[in-house]
């Protein structure tokens, strides 16, 4: 893994981490990508993917709502809001 | 794979779509707060469409059955076992920073429907969460957001790359909104964002074996625009490759203003969602007996009603075929034929009926018409109140104002002249001021009897009768 590559990574997990621990990430990481790599040489072909380790259905619930509002709430409890929405950094695409 | 009629300067466009579908679920997919347009600002949120930590997502059961619905009349195969994944990405109108999505084990699959007798394979129809909403127009150095969309339940429906041309593609996504407003699963409107759709665009020469390289364009919001949309990228695509360059595989925005797609060059890299099962739902069995009670719950479908129609109501293939086209005109048929003849109610229907709501661009439940008022008319028509011109002109009427069938006549007085007396007295004189049209006719200018019959119409403001007038008007030119 290479410095770039490691960048991109902190991005999309939005981990700010400064420059001087990099070396220490990628040796972590390394132990993590041997770990993957050691698994990839299983022969699992035979196997069904696994989804989930747990071997259940899931419960569903009926189509009815709970007409509870709690915007106020909601809104005082967030790091920013007026009194209508919550307010983020200014976004443009 | 290349279909020749729709070949463009020997270019075979290839299209497919991607649909989303809100359902009209009374809830969210996986929260109890309400899902519904144009309430207050997060108004309708949960904990659970907030992301806060330690709640737990719930399916909602009314979700999977609309799911269901749709694979069931596009006769795919409903999955036995459904898996809920995570698409991870960040952006503030999407709380938990990812979306809960179906990438491997969609709840519907290989699904076909017929679209001006061609079969269009669907690929898969996947449930999946809507996004909340950014305003970016209230403040100048900060954007809002408003999380009651956030959750509402998605279906979408992913077609193959079967469609060959821009009004293919129209025609297809018509057929999917026809799908959805039968069942009733959603109400498939695309300006309020009920429906929204994206469209995979290449081309190729008929004879290569593979396809081009794809664009996918974003944000197409009427069926006009799917048509424009598509036809400008097929031209921009065409464009780059006569000129001997590469078309970029890359997601383009449709700019209805300006009529372009445009690139949206906002990503260095490609977007690396790390899609992964989600681990708050387990895999989700869907029994046979679930399927089968969702069947019998079922709506009819437009074929259904269509061959229905035609045998019940005696109605031909073409007729029953255009007032099935919308389930909203086929219930008001049905309604409209209670009291009313059926073959004139179905030509007023499909005829005038029709061309007033194209000629006003709207949908029979935003007009004035409503079922009992129409009936009246075609029942004053066929009782010989008022004939089929002046018709017309009550429709006029009660199309602008809603007024009473009944009501429009007398007010106007557009009763029919039926009685015999006073016809012939009007004849009369008619036949006497015109003399000379007279002689010509009985010495053999059999085409003057239209001229005749134009004069009484014109003295009585088109009132006559005119079965009864032509009867009178033979018997004393004879």
């Amino acid at each position: 893994m290479d410095k770039i590559e490691l960048k991109n990574l902190l991005f999309l997990a939005r981990i700010n981490a400064k420059e001087e621990e990099y070396p220490e990430i990628i040796e972590k990481l390394k132990n993590t990508f041997g770990l993957i790599d050691e698994m990839q040489d299983l022969d699992l072909s035979d196997l069904e993917p696994l989804n989930n380790p747990l071997e259940l259905s899931n419960v569903s619930r009926e189509d009815k709502d709970k007409d509870r509002n709690e915007k106020k709430k909601f809104l005082d409890n967030s790091p920013e809001a007026d009194e209508d929405y919550f307010n983020v950094p200014k976004i443009i695409e | 794979m290349a279909q020749n009629d729709t070949l463009i300067k020997g270019w075979q466009p290839v299209i497919g779509l991607e649909v989303h579908v809100q359902l009209m679920t009374n809830t969210k997919l996986f929260s109890p707060a309400k899902n519904q347009f144009g309430e207050d600002a997060n108004t309708l949120v949960d904990l659970i469409d907030l992301g806060l930590p330690g709640v737990l997502p719930v399916l909602n059961e009314g979700a999977m059955k609309q799911g269901i619905k749709f694979g069931l009349a596009t006769n795919a195969k409903i999955a036995e076992t459904m898996i809920f994944d995570r698409k991870n990405y960040f952006y503030p109108d999407l709380p938990k920073g990812y979306q809960i999505t179906q990438l491997h084990y969609p709840i519907v699959r290989d699904g076909v429907v017929e679209v001006n007798g061609k079969k269009i394979r669907i690929h898969q129809a996947h449930l999946e969460e809507d996004a909340g909403k950014s305003i970016h127009d209230k403040y100048d150095d900060k954007s809002v957001i408003d999380l009651n969309r956030s959750g509402v339940p998605l279906l979408e429906i992913v077609s193959e790359p079967d469609i060959r041309s821009a009004s293919e593609a129209v025609d297809y996504l018509k057929k999917i909104h026809q799908i959805i407003t039968y069942l009733d699963i959603s109400d498939g409107n695309m300006s309020q964002g009920s429906m929204r759709c994206d469209a995979n665009v290449s081309i190729m020469k008929p004879e290569d074996k593979e396809f081009g390289v794809r664009a996918e364009i974003k944000n197409i919001n009427s069926f006009k625009f799917v048509e424009k949309a598509i036809n400008f990228e097929i031209r921009r695509q065409i464009k780059i490759l006569e000129a001997n360059e590469a078309v970029e595989q890359e997601t383009r925005l449709y700019d209805s203003i300006k009529d372009e797609t445009r690139s949206m060059r906002t990503k260095e890299f490609a977007n690396d969602y790390r899609y992964f099962p989600c681990p708050d739902l387990v895999p989700t069995n869907i029994s046979k007996e679930f399927i089968e009670s969702v069947r019998k719950d079922m709506d009819e479908l437009p074929e259904e009603k269509q061959q229905r129609f035609m045998s019940i109501y005696n109605l031909n293939e073409y007729d029953a075929g255009v007032i099935c086209a919308d389930k909203k005109i086929a219930n008001f048929f049905e309604e409209v034929v209670k009291d009313a003849d059926i073959q004139l109610a179905a030509k007023w229907i499909i005829g005038e009926l029709n061309a007033l709501l194209n000629k006003h661009d709207i949908s029979l439940d935003e007009s004035k018409i409503d079922a009992t008022n129409f009936s009246e008319l075609i029942q004053k028509i066929t009782d010989n109140t008022i004939s089929g011109k002046i018709a017309k002109e009550v429709l006029e009427e009660i199309w602008a104002t809603g007024t009473k069938v009944s009501e429009v006549i007398d007010s106007k007085g557009m009763q029919q002249i039926s009685d015999e007396g006073e016809l012939e007295n009007i004849i009369e004189t008619i036949l006497n001021e015109n003399n000379n049209q007279v002689n010509a006719y009985r010495s053999g200018k059999d085409k003057l009897f239209g001229f005749f019959v134009g004069q009484v119409m014109k003295a009585t403001q088109g009132k006559a009768n005119p079965g009864l007038v032509n009867e009178l008007l033979k018997k004393k030119l004879s």
